[in-house]
């Protein structure tokens, strides 16, 4: 897929027949056409056209033009039909043309969100931007290395003393030829003199000097490794911590928190193990396996050649073993699971298999899955147990013809006895690094995906950018929306035609059915997300154009949910203000209702709270959340549901800390409960994402408009409840 | 539905649009419409309520803001002429294509990868949580679902080179 096609092309995938097909939409000069392999199957220009509209079927959907001056969309002409894989470029699309009807000028379809790799046109991994296909593993180890870089002198360090610890495990074969050779079994026969006790106890001195010098270089090698590790990994997590930081909200809520807490530390100790464990071993066993060779080559290259060229037929063997393996064991695991969730299903549900007297079915239903695990194990098990002793018996194999063959040699006087007892002892050294070289593509594939998972935090880019020169922020409080335009995917515009001036000061109460764009008029506000058109501003200024820290010192919020961090309430109200003295935290205390119940708890201001710490209550925690906003004594406070779910008595007492709280503020408020909002200067009525209604309590209700609505449904509903 | 006549069903009561008042027909702009009882409805939605097990029986009509105006026992019981409406209008607002062969399937990363060809067109799509989004049917129809939200649907496994089907198969029980 190219980005730069012609102006405004996206592709669909299904022709007016609902058949698969490649085609482009096309939106140029007002006009919208749309080609399927090729052929033209629609074209029209936007006359009498009020606007395009996005329809989903069930995996399937399409691009409409409604006509003007019909709302039942039965005059509708389809542009194209597509999957779901192009749902959200047709948005996109749809956007556009929807944009130069209402102000008559064409912008650009941004693939913002790219879904499939441009260069191989496979499906992207949400919340990865690299293709799984594409992307270069040398490219992504090279850029490791790099990363280790300031550990290069020790990682040398640590790679020489493996070496020389190599070097000492290579002697002892030596040793032991020479012993045989010199002194057990000398070509000229056994002479039993003092010279020969002298020079076997000259090679056993030296045999325990090798194993024992090896050993402390392992020793001394294993320690500095993990030095380097835990450093290497310890850059690492700052590095994508710090990165996680300071991303937008946009780019943080593509990924879960577990998927964020895992790159922090799952994925940091994964290429760490990778580097300073398997570096260390690729090193050591590759060293080996050519020195080994070497050697074995210079004790003779026929046996030599008989060890090695099995060698690749046995790597193959296991490669083809292990995915086979790989497929039984996903097997064996996936019914695991089944029986577990059955389980999980029947002991969480036995209140209702109970009531409903269904025990037998579930018991049959659990025996079933219990069963075919059984099944599938036991199948398992009798599979491994056969052909992992044949696979060793065929790998030993090897050492039989050694045997055999040499044992010839020896007999026709080719080769010493002490040579063959080298070489078989050295034989066995060959093995261990294939074993380790036939484990390694799964280690790197394990160690490329979390390099690119790391990789792509690091490079992810800032989308709410700071001007280089931002503006200063005097905030008096004016909040501007001008002619705002925002959805948090392309296809779906949450607000649009937003415009509203707040004054310094003045209370506003957002009102609307959930889902009508509230809570995204204060994300905007607080420039969590970037408005698509138009602009918010503060006090004349676009919050473009103020610095991110500047503009959220002015802002203090109260959300529905207060989270509290672990630490003690002082800390969760000085949270504001971390250099805040004890008198100005008991006073914003104080004055968010709050003193009164923290001095009640038996450690006062110093209780533990937040996970692990006392538990508070869902008002406690709200009026800690007031203390915080009083604290920071913002110019704007924004009160996002502040006083939903509480009963009527500390939602009182709450109410009473807000009034004081607002005094003076500019204050955005959401409320559902629509009694809250009675102190609000103007309210703001909003309705699928556009404003509907500007006015106070009393003229709304004299509108008998969407709010005199509301109201009346909420006082039925509140009767309905007494 | 004041006037329209329905048949009821069971004990609760259930009502249906009868298939002798309805009529379906298609609007001079192409979209399904109904006559029902003398009333127009000139564009309806058609859903089904049991899409795998009764993709033509159970069949709920809406108008285009979704409101309900009835539910068809059995579209099969409808004129030949208009089940075939019916059955077009059914089958391409539920897009679900037939696998035909499977030319590779590879895992990265927890993700699955097809290469198929749906009759003679080659498309690939990856699969996430495999052992949710693949599911078998009753009647052993194999069910896909990809990651934009595509349905795909094997219906005889067996078909299936043997190579890929036994990569697949460990995922379907």
């Amino acid at each position: 897929m190219q980005k730069k096609d012609i102006d405004n092309a996206v592709r669909y995938d299904l022709n007016i027949r609902g058949e698969l097909c490649e085609g482009t939409v096309t939106f140029a000069d007002g006009i919208v056409c749309a080609c399927a392999d090729s052929r033209e199957e629609f074209s029209r220009n936007l006359e009498g056209i009020k606007e395009a509209r996005q329809f989903t079927d069930i995996g399937c959907g399409r691009l409409e033009l409604v006509p003007e001056g019909c709302d039942d969309f039965s005059q509708n002409l389809t542009v194209c039909r597509f999957s779901m894989a192009s749902v959200n470029d047709i948005g996109e699309l749809c956007k556009v043309i929807n944009h130069y009807i209402k102000h008559g000028k064409i912008t650009e379809v941004s693939h913002n969100e790219a879904q499939r790799c441009p260069e191989c046109g496979k499906p992207l991994i949400p919340g990865i931007n690299a293709c799984m296909f594409c992307v270069k593993k040398t490219y992504l180890f090279s850029r490791a290395l790099k990363l280790m870089k300031p550990y290069s002198r020790q990682l040398l360090i640590s790679s020489l003393l493996l070496i020389l610890a190599d070097g000492c495990a290579a002697v002892v074969p030596i040793l032991n030829r020479v012993l045989t050779d010199n002194y057990l079994a000398p070509a000229g026969g056994i002479s039993a003199g003092a010279e020969t006790y002298r020079g076997i106890f000259l090679i056993a001195a030296l045999l325990i000097l090798s194993y024992a010098g090896g050993r402390v270089l392992t020793i001394f090698s294993g320690i500095l490794s993990n030095r380097i590790g835990s450093m290497f990994s310890n850059d690492l997590r700052l590095t994508v911590y710090d990165k996680i930081q300071t991303l937008s909200l946009t780019a943080l809520s593509k990924k879960t928190a577990g998927d964020l807490i895992k790159r922090v530390t799952r994925d940091t100790t994964q290429i760490r193990d990778f580097f300073t464990d398997q570096g260390k071993y690729a090193i050591e066993q590759g060293l080996m396996f050519i020195i080994v060779t070497i050697i074995l080559l210079f004790t003779s290259p026929l046996l030599t050649l008989l060890v090695l060229v099995p060698i690749p037929i046995f790597i193959v063997v296991i490669f083809k073993l292990w995915g086979y393996i790989h497929l039984r064991y996903e097997r064996q695991w996936k019914m695991d699971s089944r029986a577990t969730s059955i389980l999980h299903d029947i002991i969480k549900g036995i209140r209702v298999v109970k009531s409903f007297g269904n025990e037998k079915r579930e018991i049959s239903k659990f025996a079933n899955a219990s069963e075919k695990l059984a099944d599938v194990s036991s199948s398992n098990e009798r599979f491994w147990s056969l052909t992992f002793p044949f696979i060793g018996f065929f790998m030993g194999a090897g050492e039989f013809l050694v045997m055999f063959i040499g044992g010839r040699m020896v007999l026709d006087g080719e080769m010493t006895l002490g040579e063959l007892t080298q070489f078989t002892m050295f034989l066995a050294y060959l093995y261990n690094p294939i074993r380790w070289f036939s484990s390694l593509p799964r280690w790197l594939a394990n160690a490329a995906t979390s390099l690119i998972k790391i990789f792509e935090i690091i490079d992810e880019e800032h989308d709410l950018k700071d001007t280089l020169s931002p503006a200063p922020l005097n905030a008096g409080g004016q909040i501007v929306f001008d002619e705002v335009q925002f959805g948090y995917k392309a296809y779906e515009p949450v607000l649009e035609d937003i415009n509203l001036t707040i004054n310094p000061g003045e209370m506003i109460g957002l009102v609307g059915h959930s889902g009508a764009g509230k809570s995204t008029m204060i994300n905007l506000i607080m420039r969590l997300y970037d408005t698509d058109v138009g602009s918010v501003k503060i006090d004349g200024v676009s919050l473009k154009d103020i610095d991110q820290h500047v503009l959220r010192e002015n802002i203090g919020v109260v959300f529905q949910e207060t989270f509290l961090f672990s630490g003690s309430v002082y800390d969760n109200i000085a949270y504001a203000k971390p250099d805040a003295t004890y008198e100005e935290v008991i006073a914003a205390a104080k004055t968010a209702n709050a003193h009164e119940f923290i001095m009640k708890l038996p450690d006062g201001y110093n209780t533990p709270v937040g996970e692990n710490g006392h538990n508070l209550s869902g008002g406690e925690r709200q009026r800690i959340a007031i203390a915080r906003a009083v604290l920071k004594n913002p110019k704007i406070l924004i009160l996002d549901e502040a006083t939903s779910s509480l009963d009527p008595e500390t939602e009182g007492k709450i109410q009473e800390a807000l009034n004081r709280l607002t005094k003076n503020r500019t204050t955005v408020a959401i409320a559902h409960r629509l009694s809250t909002l009675r102190n609000a200067d103007r309210l703001v009525v909003l309705e699928h994402g556009k404003i509907a209604q500007v006015g106070s309590h009393q003229q709304l209700m004299e509108e008998k408009g969407i709010y005199y609505n509301l109201v009346m449904a909420q006082r039925q509903t509140a009767k309905v409840k007494k | 539905m004041d006037d329209t006549k329905v048949t009821q069903s069971g004990f609760l009561g259930l009502e249906f649009i009868e298939p002798g008042d309805c009529c379906f027909y298609t609007n001079p702009h192409g979209f399904i419409a109904l006559r029902l009882n003398g009333k127009d409805y000139p564009r309806v939605k058609l859903t089904r309520a049991y899409p795998y097990t009764e993709p033509f029986a159970y069949i709920g009509i809406e108008e285009t803001d979704d409101k309900e105006i009835g539910m068809l026992k059995n579209a099969e019981e409808l004129p030949a002429e208009q089940f075939s409406l019916v059955r077009k209008e059914l089958e391409s607002r539920y897009f679900c294509p037939v696998i035909t062969e499977v030319l590779s399937f590879k895992e990265k990363m927890g993700h699955f990868y097809f290469e198929v060809k749906i009759g003679e067109h080659k498309t690939n799509f990856a699969v996430r949580d495999i052992s949710r989004n693949v599911r078998t049917l009753p009647d052993g129809t194999t069910l896909i679902f990809d990651m934009d939200g595509n349905r795909y649907s094997i219906p005889d496994l067996e078909k299936i080179d043997s190579k890929n089907r036994r990569k697949i198969e460990p995922f379907l029980y």
